[in-house]
């Protein structure tokens, strides 16, 4: 137990140096696909809680991104940049007054997150009391298409499909694996505890778990909200990156790349949403060139054709339910040095 | 009898599922600390009266009075936090979770940490955490399963399984617990020893316990006092002797191949 412990520290230390040093260092390509990589995979950890350990299928966390992005565009975007993107509609009160420095972009991301929190606990009071299985998929679903076409149409906090641009591209690794790292702990905190033994058991047989005296509609919100937070700060990472937003950059297409990422790790594993989230930020480059070799979209049947492969040979993705364990890794190393040393000759 | 004796009171309970009566008019007082037996042909709807008292089914008519206690029509989680646990007839275990965590699931309830105290986490969800699971082993101890503690339940042999289904339900704390065919699918070796057990939890955990069963011997042997229903209708009541020689209860679900023996 104990070593493991220091193992973790180790590990943090190490990242925080990686980081440090990364930020200032790092080749710009692959320091952005680093980024990408921790934002889906903070999206995708939210989203196997609900999805993966919950298992309530939700097709809703792009809508969630939609609100953080945008709820955070509107706090750290430049007073100056207000005046020029808004041309046709004016910006709305109270966002045209004021504008928040650097410090603020951790008040900003909360703020997203809390923002998305409000709209699930809207979607899921009624959603989660009456909805499960398809019926749940289909009605977080249309909440995400509604969201998009109220992002689309409300001009004066949005400026609709025309987007918002020259966003102080504040996200860096510091913040986007922070952020990453807090809420991958909050998560397997919370999947381990009691509350999380409560979600397991909703996944296993929701009957049982309710004839044990578990209010299964306030374990669901729980989840759900969960996943709305982690989804509504990788909006606001994800807008403080690229430095523009559009409600397009928030369509179905989001909820698909992080399905993708959890089927991909595993279902209901924390671990393997994190390492998946970045395997899909870097495949997700790499597949570039065959885009601008065939036509554009064609890396999406790339990755269609991988998820199927992933489907027929990983059925369980690459951690099943497990969690990533030291353990694990120490028992793994031994028996390779093992096989290795018999095979020295 | 006095009112105050009783801890569970059937009235008039009538489920119907469109044109279907499963269970009609059916009545019945159970007191503190009493085994009574359900018992019935298959389709009788013994299942639908458990479901009916745990609130999985709201009734058409009747009413359930649970110590005193109006309970028609409330939600199966807050019924079970009133002290009424169950098993299902066909195993309902959280598979792909460990015998341990099983159990722990039903002390959940009753954890009074928040989810932020359980992320932090705090002291004090550390120390509830601690406590439920030393309670947890204390319980499975007591019915002879620490040795699976640690094994996922799903992967248990089918009596063991069993049994974690009746520790889970023991850890809600019950007063009144309602077994659905435990000795379903075990031969007669098994459901005695299940049969022992059961008698044993209930003088451990001081218990009222109503069971549905369809092993004859097994409700005869266990149960003083035995009611049968067929087709949703009460139709007899009585020691295991007197249901055993009440010809409506042989025509009905002995049939003939009892008549002969």
């Amino acid at each position: 137990m104990k070593p493991n412990w220091i193992l973790t520290l180790l590990f943090l230390l190490g990242l925080a140096a990686f980081v440090w040093w990364g930020d200032a260092h790092l080749d710009r390509f692959i320091w952005r696909i680093l980024n990408f990589g921790a934002i889906y995979a903070l999206g995708a950890v939210g989203y196997t809680m609900i999805n993966g350990v919950t298992g309530q299928f939700s097709l809703g966390p792009h809508g969630f991104m939609l609100l953080g992005g945008y709820l955070t565009t509107l706090f750290m975007l430049p007073l100056h940049q207000k005046k020029v993107v808004w041309l046709f509609t004016p910006l709305s009160w109270p966002f045209n007054q004021f504008t928040l420095p650097y410090w603020g972009f951790i008040l900003a991301l909360l703020a997203g997150g809390v923002l998305a929190v409000l709209a699930a606990l809207v979607v899921g009071i009624p959603a989660l009391r009456a909805l499960r299985g398809d019926y749940l998929a289909i009605a977080t679903f249309g909440f995400g298409e509604i969201i998009y076409v109220l992002a689309c149409n409300f001009m004066g906090l949005t400026n609709g499909p025309m987007g918002i641009k020259g966003i102080p591209q504040y996200t860096n690794l510091a913040w986007s694996v922070g952020a990453l790292v807090v809420l991958t702990y909050a998560a397997v905190r919370l999947k381990n505890s009691s509350f999380g033994r409560a979600l397991r058991a909703i996944r296993e047989d929701e009957l049982a778990a309710e004839s044990m005296g578990i209010n299964v509609f306030r374990h669901k919100l729980l989840a759900f909200m969960f996943s709305a937070f982690c989804a509504g700060v990788a909006g606001g990472l994800m807008a403080c990156l690229i430095g523009t937003i559009t409600p397009d950059l928030f369509r179905f297409f989001m909820t698909f790349y992080l399905l993708m990422i959890i089927v991909l790790g595993g279902l209901g594993s924390i671990s393997g949403a994190v390492v998946a989230g970045f395997i899909f930020a870097a495949i997700f480059e790499a597949l570039r060139f065959v885009d601008t070799a065939v036509v554009p979209g064609t890396r999406m049947v790339v990755f269609a054709v991988l998820l199927i492969l992933v489907m027929l040979f990983f059925r369980r993705g690459l951690f099943g339910r497990e969690e990533f364990t030291w353990d694990w890794l120490l028992g793994g190393a031994k028996r390779a040095w093992r096989w290795a040393w018999a095979r020295r000759s | 009898m006095g009112e105050t004796e009783l801890i569970l009171s059937l009235q008039n309970l009538t489920m119907r599922f469109g044109g279907l009566v499963a269970v009609r008019d059916f009545s019945l007082d159970i007191r503190y600390g009493e085994l009574v037996g359900l018992i019935g042909p298959n389709g009788a709807g013994k299942t639908t009266i458990f479901n009916m008292i745990t609130g999985h089914y709201t009734p058409t008519a009747g009413k359930v009075i649970f110590e005193g206690r109006d309970i028609t029509g409330l939600p199966p989680w807050q019924v079970a936090r009133l002290g009424i646990a169950r098993t299902f007839q066909n195993i309902r275990l959280c598979r792909e979770m460990t015998a341990l965590e099983n159990v722990l699931i039903s002390f959940h309830p009753r954890v009074r940490a928040s989810v932020f105290d359980a992320i932090l986490p705090t002291p004090r969800y550390l120390r509830e955490e601690r406590r439920m699971r030393e309670r947890g082993m204390e319980l499975l101890s007591a019915v002879g399963l620490e040795k699976w503690a640690h094994f996922r339940a799903g992967a248990l042999p089918y009596g063991l399984q069993r049994r974690v289904e009746i520790a889970r339900a023991l850890a809600t704390s019950p007063k009144l617990l309602l077994l659905d065919e435990p000795a379903a699918g075990m031969n007669p070796a098994e459901a005695a020893d299940l049969m022992n057990f059961i008698r044993g939890i209930r003088e451990t955990f001081n218990l009222t316990i109503f069971l549905i069963e369809h092993v004859m011997q097994v409700v005869m042997g266990i149960c003083p006092r035995i009611r049968v229903i067929d087709f949703g209708v009460s139709i007899a009541e009585g020691t295991p002797e007197e249901i055993k020689n009440n010809p409506k209860v042989i025509e009905a679900y002995l049939g003939e191949e009892a008549l002969r023996a």
